[in-house]
């Protein structure tokens, strides 16, 4: 008996599959070694065309090289005004009856520089007085300086989203664009301007409440000054709400070297497509297609080389993509042009520069914030793993290996507002903060910005800043945080792994109960037997 | 009498212990492991068979249905025969790496490139993420060679990348939110410190495992880690032109 229980568990251990578990995948890494001292052919400049009182668009042809062309700087005057890998550039605001010279010149992927181009000189067109038309249709034909120009609309369309609207359209002649856009004919929620004179236009409208009537008036300047009535109209949000809330990038910053901005932040650990910086000169690029895209893809580190060529101040967006084609709030920098130190807001403009944040119970507003008329602090929320805090709270503790999420209740604020910006102070180094945008919902019900968890302990502030348009501080509320290690939280497993667990915990102490039990028994039981056997003997 | 019938007992059952010990090892989870692999779990089965490579383990059993592993943003269900005890690993695919920008023959200069890698397991324990080469020196152009970088803080790696003028050499740095301390500095030197500083700590790629990420269960989200390459060739080394390339591996392991 007990040889046929021995060799059946022999076969049962040794005949068994064994499973491997590991994942592993094989790459390349390539590096190309070549001297490249040769220089691309120089490009010839094939128009200077004044198009507008203050633009003149220049045009050149293409350069070749015998690895790649890095792109072209565009002189104006003598005087580096723009580096582009196209072949065309608007150069606006400029000086109404001047004249301007300009050249280029190309240089490859190795830095290697062209000759500078022929030169062309043109003087941009008079500023005539303005002449207001108010033609109710999308035509219009004025009269300038005794020529005709001819402005007409073509092409229009308009797609809205829940909570934004895209706008397309072309226009016979050059002009600019005024877009104002509202939820009575008054138009007075918003406008956004196109400043570059051209035939072909877009434009995303933002911050829209879902399955609500808007009406827009689109008007145009044409390169004379004159002013005419384009198209006006309405369109209806849609009311299906498909997006979800994307984290932003951790440890966005922008860190001025001579005339490049060295730009590095942290991917979020979320499935994600792609991320896009925005530059603009103005102010935060709101979405990702306010400004110049200067980097698109899934990176950590990207040169914005040669950018303070005419700019003192440069101001940058980066926000996070899926494949579903959701976009994050946005994580902003700001670079500003030094000519003796490094310098960037994110490194060095923090909130609290030099003295350590000290735990203390705040009071829910301190005389250093700026409230908004009719606004509670109640209606700033931060939530993370479906806990509510508020700034009402006298302390708030969060994880600090979780994502949590800012928001403000849309109807606790005024309506018109350019934007919020929150800020987060580096627990670990107080000199050190970063900043995000905050963004309507999908809902359209709040202000919301999704923040990636920055893995590590301490205590940090949050300051929260709301902006008008008139760029003017309208409100101001920070508070304490303090993040802490609650791995108790997210080292917990979910079905069926917790089970797993546990019930390997326990029976690691059963089983040697268990084996001590069964020899006992076994004792028992052959002693009986043998002592049996011996008196049946 | 009775002591003869208790010793001659207590024999016998020293012997069934040891095979009742047995069967209890084949239900216990994580029966065998080693540096390389670990024993997931044994058990009996018909009809299959298990057949394995360096990149694979596969095995075939019959009589399932509905089985393999289903997962959404709130549980992980793992159906089927074999399926509960197995623990579930997964890596994406590392992209190749062109460095940027090609190194003058004669100049010298630095190529940069990285790669990211997203690993996603239950596993309770976590999981160890390693690197090697398949060559040494990793890169290679025919007969022509960059060394692997050597760092000065050997064993540590070095905090910078640091290119003599008579260096010629091909090193990395991995940055993740769970490595281990040989990667971690204090912004002064390599472990050290608990910093996760980029582009900091750099080493050479050897033919042998590099461990660089030890990280817990991370399933359904995963966790990232980003290898930051770096060749540096010193103004005073000629270098003969062409394509150097390396071939690396990137293996997850489950603890």
């Amino acid at each position: 008996m007990i040889k046929r229980i021995f060799y059946s568990l022999f076969c049962l251990v040794f005949f068994t599959p064994i499973l491997v578990m590991a994942a592993s995948g094989d790459f390349i890494i390539q590096v190309n070694v070549s001297d490249d001292f040769t220089p691309p052919s120089t490009p010839t400049l094939l128009s200077a065309t004044a198009t507008a009182a203050t633009q003149i668009d220049v045009t050149w042809s293409t350069s070749t090289d015998n690895k790649a062309v890095g792109g072209y700087v565009l002189l104006r005057d003598g005087l580096a005004i723009a580096t582009t890998s196209l072949t065309i550039f608007s150069d606006t605001g400029l000086a109404p009856e001047t004249l301007y010279s300009y050249s280029v010149y190309a240089f490859d992927t190795a830095y290697n520089i062209s000759s500078t181009s022929n030169s062309l000189s043109t003087t941009t067109l008079a500023l005539p007085p303005p002449i207001i038309s108010t033609s109710t249709d999308n035509v219009s034909e004025t009269t300038s300086g005794g020529s005709t120009r001819v402005v007409r609309l073509k092409d229009f369309s308009v797609f809205p989203t829940p909570t934004e609207a895209t706008f397309n359209w072309n226009t016979y002649g050059s002009s600019n664009y005024v877009l104002r856009w509202g939820r009575s004919n008054d138009y007075n929620d918003g406008y956004v301007a196109g400043e570059i004179y051209k035939d072909s236009h877009k434009t995303l409208v933002t911050g829209l409440e879902k399955n609500t009537i808007y009406f827009y008036e689109l008007t145009a300047n044409t390169p004379s000054g004159t002013n005419v009535l384009l198209k006006r109209g309405q369109f209806k949000t849609e009311a299906e709400i498909k997006s979800i809330s994307l984290p932003n990038v951790r440890f966005f910053s922008a860190i001025v070297k001579n005339s490049d901005v060295e730009l590095s932040w942290k991917l979020p650990l979320v499935e994600l497509d792609s991320v896009r910086i925005v530059r603009n000169y103005f102010g935060y690029p709101k979405d990702v297609n306010d400004g110049v895209v200067v980097y698109d893809g899934v990176g950590e580190y990207f040169l914005d080389k040669d950018v303070f060529l005419d700019k003192d101040v440069l101001y940058y967006t980066i926000f996070v993509k899926d494949k579903e084609g959701n976009v994050s709030s946005g994580a902003i920098a700001r670079a500003v042009k030094v000519t003796s130190s490094i310098s960037s807001d994110n490194e060095e403009s923090a909130l609290v520069p030099t003295e350590e944040i000290k735990e203390e119970v705040k009071p829910s507003f301190t005389e250093n914030d700026i409230s908004l008329k009719d606004f509670s602090v109640n209606s700033i929320e931060i939530i993370q793993n479906g806990n509510i805090n508020t700034f009402l709270d006298e302390k708030i503790e969060l994880s600090h290996q979780d994502t949590f999420t800012l928001s403000i209740v849309k109807k606790s604020l005024p309506p018109h507002l350019k934007s919020i910006i929150v800020t987060l102070i580096d627990p670990t180094d107080h000199r050190r903060s970063y900043s995000f945008l905050l963004k309507l919902n999908s809902e359209g019900t709040a202000y919301e910005a999704t923040l990636a968890p920055l893995n590590v302990v301490g205590l940090s502030q949050l300051r929260i800043e709301v902006f008008d348009f008139e760029e003017q501080i309208v409100g101001l509320y920070t508070k304490q945080i303090k993040f802490l290690n609650k791995t108790q939280i997210s080292e917990e497993v979910v079905f069926p792994d917790k089970i797993i667990y546990s019930f390997k915990e326990f029976t690691n102490l059963l089983f040697i109960l268990i084996v001590l039990l069964i020899i006992l028994l076994i004792i028992f039981l052959l002693y009986r037997r043998n002592s049996k056997e011996d008196e049946d003997k | 009498m009775s002591l003869k019938y208790l010793l001659k007992s207590i024999w016998q059952s020293a012997i069934i212990t040891i095979v009742i010990i047995g069967f209890f090892s084949v239900v216990e989870a994580d029966v065998r492991s080693s540096t390389n692999y670990k024993l997931e779990s044994d058990s009996i089965n018909f009809g299959g068979g298990l057949s394995t490579s360096s990149n694979y383990s596969l095995e075939s059993t019959a009589g399932e249905i509905a089985t393999g592993v289903s997962s959404s943003t709130s549980y992980s269900l793992k159906a089927g025969y074999q399926q509960m005890q197995a623990v579930f690993i997964s890596i994406t695919e590392a992209n190749p790496v062109i460095m940027t920008p090609d190194i003058g023959g004669i100049t010298g200069g630095i190529a940069n490139g990285s790669t990211s890698v997203l690993v996603t397991t239950d596993s309770p324990s976590g999981y160890q993420l390693t690197i090697k080469a398949s060559d040494s020196p990793a890169m290679q152009k025919g007969v022509d060679t960059i060394s692997d970088y050597a760092p000065l803080a050997n064993p540590d790696p070095d905090l910078s990348f640091s290119t003599g003028s008579g260096d010629a050499h091909f090193g990395f740095s991995p940055e993740s939110d769970y490595l281990i301390q040989r990667w971690k500095d204090d912004t002064f030197a390599c472990n050290t410190g608990g910093n996760n500083t980029a582009l900091a700590c750099w080493d050479g790629l050897s033919t042998t495992e590099k461990v660089m990420v030890q990280g817990p269960a991370n399933h359904p989200d995963g966790a990232s880690t980003t290898i930051h390459f770096r060749v540096g060739v010193g103004g005073s080394v000629i270098m003969p032109e062409g394509e150097y390339i390396a071939t690396s591996t990137i293996t997850a392991l489950p603890l």
